[in-house]
């Protein structure tokens, strides 16, 4: 590990200029709400980095999260960043399989026992420890086992974070969270499915310059999680117009008005996709024209319907509503033909008074 | 992990707005299907006038205010417009309510832009306060003021003030306030069969009544 080029060699390597790598260091502190004061510390601390051992755990997932980060705009720095750790366990990446693979997450844990950097992503079934085995270790066991020495945990994507697809109802295999299980270690949730490339090479550039971020009440860190893609989205004026596409291919669609009538997640979704965008800031989902699905939040398969709006109940209330119609009715005219059967009797037991009757019994 | 904001929210969207739905309807008909059964003795006296069409001309003539309500109670008459015109509007021509009713019944209507909405909610709002301070502080309306008076204006000004903080972000957890305002129009649909708030299906029924009374006899309603 230590023989390893440290990130100023990668740089060289891979024909990247100082001047790149400033500007690099200046959106990734404006990235992460911090003063521009600070570019010259990023730097400093991003190149002298201490190369950190970090293991990634591959649990319940669908490898989303890794394609991600390792197909970000490559070249690039975020490549470089990511590569300025030491990866020593990577089931996708790494060379190695079997016994051997087991055995460098092994030696890595040993050597750097305390202070290596645990990425989780996919989450962990609970009901049976036989869903999900690698090298029949079951996920709860080698999570704990890994995380019992690690300085702190990052879950990446939701399934880690929040428990995600797997956790949808009904859950079929008892699918959790890292932070489900482990409690006494830092976790830094960065959902998404995927997360940003940035926003994941981000925060590992936050760990390794300032230590763990400030997180939300959801373990994410505010710098990339703190707003809502509907308060950044670049057709919240169409909203705020009263303007919207009522199909995928009508008029409004095409003119690139607001999507939430066709179930766009946006208002109650936290993330940077409507600003840091995709593919080098190419685009967002909403910019390509499908609305927010609410990836970064909890539970966000289990939101009624993609295509519901928000304020649309999600349940099947039309048949509640028809129940109650029929309910109402009868139980109407059973109330309404009860009174009038007593009117009818008070009507039939009435007996007449005159004024003399009245004499005679006062 | 989950999240107990998104975690009310669901509930509010799901078997909350169910329970809502079938207690509001379900209410609604109940006391409609009374009112009609129920309804009026047979007056054997020969008509003099048209007794339905001024009873139908009466459903739409008592929203226009009598003369010289503006002096003798013009908190009421400017309050009480003020609040109904502005719940309506603020109802019915807000896109994600639209959207509710799209859903529902699958018609819809242009929606209203951000700052006509808005404007009316705070109008609306403004107008129940004043409605509320007319009603603490006038000796007479206090005294025929009852809880379920109080309990209905409560009802009918908390739908536009959290919605307003939900859409406007003003504080909390948006979500968290999105549910609570969800939860509050639910407490509206729960209540509305079963107090004043009834009016707003009832008073069709009442004016007609009352008009084709008056009509009948051949007088002016």
């Amino acid at each position: 590990m230590a023989n390893k080029p440290m990130l100023p060699e990668l740089m060289k390597t891979h024909g990247v200029s100082r001047r790149a790598f400033m500007k690099y260091c200046a959106s990734l502190t404006s990235l992460m709400a911090l003063s521009p004061a600070l570019v010259p510390r990023v730097a400093h601390a991003l190149e002298t980095a201490m190369r950190p051992s970090v293991i990634w755990l591959s649990f319940q997932e669908c490898t989303g999260c890794t394609e991600s980060i390792t197909r970000s705009h490559a070249p690039t720095l975020e490549d470089l960043i990511f590569n300025s750790v030491s990866l020593d366990y990577h089931h996708t990446l790494q060379a190695a399989s079997g016994h051997a693979a087991e055995a460098a997450r092994e030696q890595a844990m040993k050597d750097n026992y305390g202070k290596y950097l645990l990425i989780v992503d996919g989450s962990i079934p609970l009901d049976n420890p036989g869903y999900s085995c690698i090298a029949g270790i079951s996920n709860l066991d080698m999570l704990k086992e890994t995380a019992a020495g690690a300085a702190a945990i990052v879950a990446i994507g939701t399934c880690a974070a929040y428990g995600g697809i797997p956790h949808a109802n009904p859950n079929p295999t008892g699918a959790v969270s890292v932070s489900d299980i482990i409690k006494d270690k830092p976790i830094i949730n960065v959902p998404g499915c995927p997360p940003i490339p940035v926003v994941m090479t981000g925060v590992l550039a936050h760990f390794l310059t300032f230590g763990i971020p400030e997180l939300d009440e959801l373990g994410r860190p505010k710098a990339f999680y703190g707003e809502s893609i509907h308060d950044r989205c670049y057709r919240r004026p169409f909203y705020d117009k009263g303007k919207f596409a009522e199909t995928f291919d009508d008029e409004g669609a095409r003119a690139g008005w607001c999507l939430y009538k066709l179930g766009c997640k946006g208002p109650t979704t936290h993330s940077a996709c409507a600003t840091v965008k995709w593919n080098n800031g190419v685009s967002f989902p909403i910019e390509a024209g499908h609305p927010c699905l609410g990836c970064t939040e909890p539970d966000f398969w289990d939101n009624g319907g993609f295509y519901k709006p928000l304020s649309v109940p999600s349940g099947d209330y039309r048949k509640m509503g028809v129940a109650a119609v029929v309910g109402g009715a009868a139980v109407g005219v059973a109330s309404a033909l009860l009174a009038k059967a007593g009117k009818a009797k008070a009507v039939q037991n009435h007996e007449t008074v005159d004024a003399h009757d009245l004499e005679k019994s006062s | 992990m989950n999240n107990p904001a998104f975690d009310l929210l669901m509930w509010a969207r799901g078997p909350g707005f169910d329970i809502a739905l079938a207690i509001f309807i379900g209410g609604i008909v109940l006391r409609l299907t009374e009112i009609i059964i129920l309804g009026r003795k047979k007056d054997m006296a020969p008509a003099k006038g048209n007794g339905f069409l001024q009873g139908l001309k009466t459903i739409f003539s008592r929203s226009v205010p009598r003369k010289g309500l503006i002096k003798f109670a013009p908190v009421t008459y400017l309050g009480g417009y003020i609040f109904h015109l502005g719940f309506f509007i603020a109802f019915f021509f807000f896109a994600p309510h639209i959207a509710l009713i799209q859903d529902a019944f699958g018609i819809s209507w242009p929606a209203a832009g951000r700052v006509i909405i808005e404007s009316v909610t705070a109008l609306a709002v403004l107008a129940v306060v004043a409605l509320t301070y007319s009603r603490l502080t006038d000796p007479v309306r206090k005294s025929l003021t009852t809880f379920d008076d109080y309990l209905v204006l409560l009802l009918s000004v908390l739908p536009l003030i959290t919605g307003y903080v939900a859409v406007n972000k003003l504080f909390g957890d948006p979500t968290m306030m999105l549910a609570v305002h969800l939860l509050s129009v639910e407490a509206l649909m729960i209540a509305f069969p079963f107090t004043k708030l009834m009016h707003a299906v009832s008073f069709v029924f009442a004016r007609y009544y009352n008009g084709s009374i008056q009509g009948r006899k051949g007088a002016e309603s």
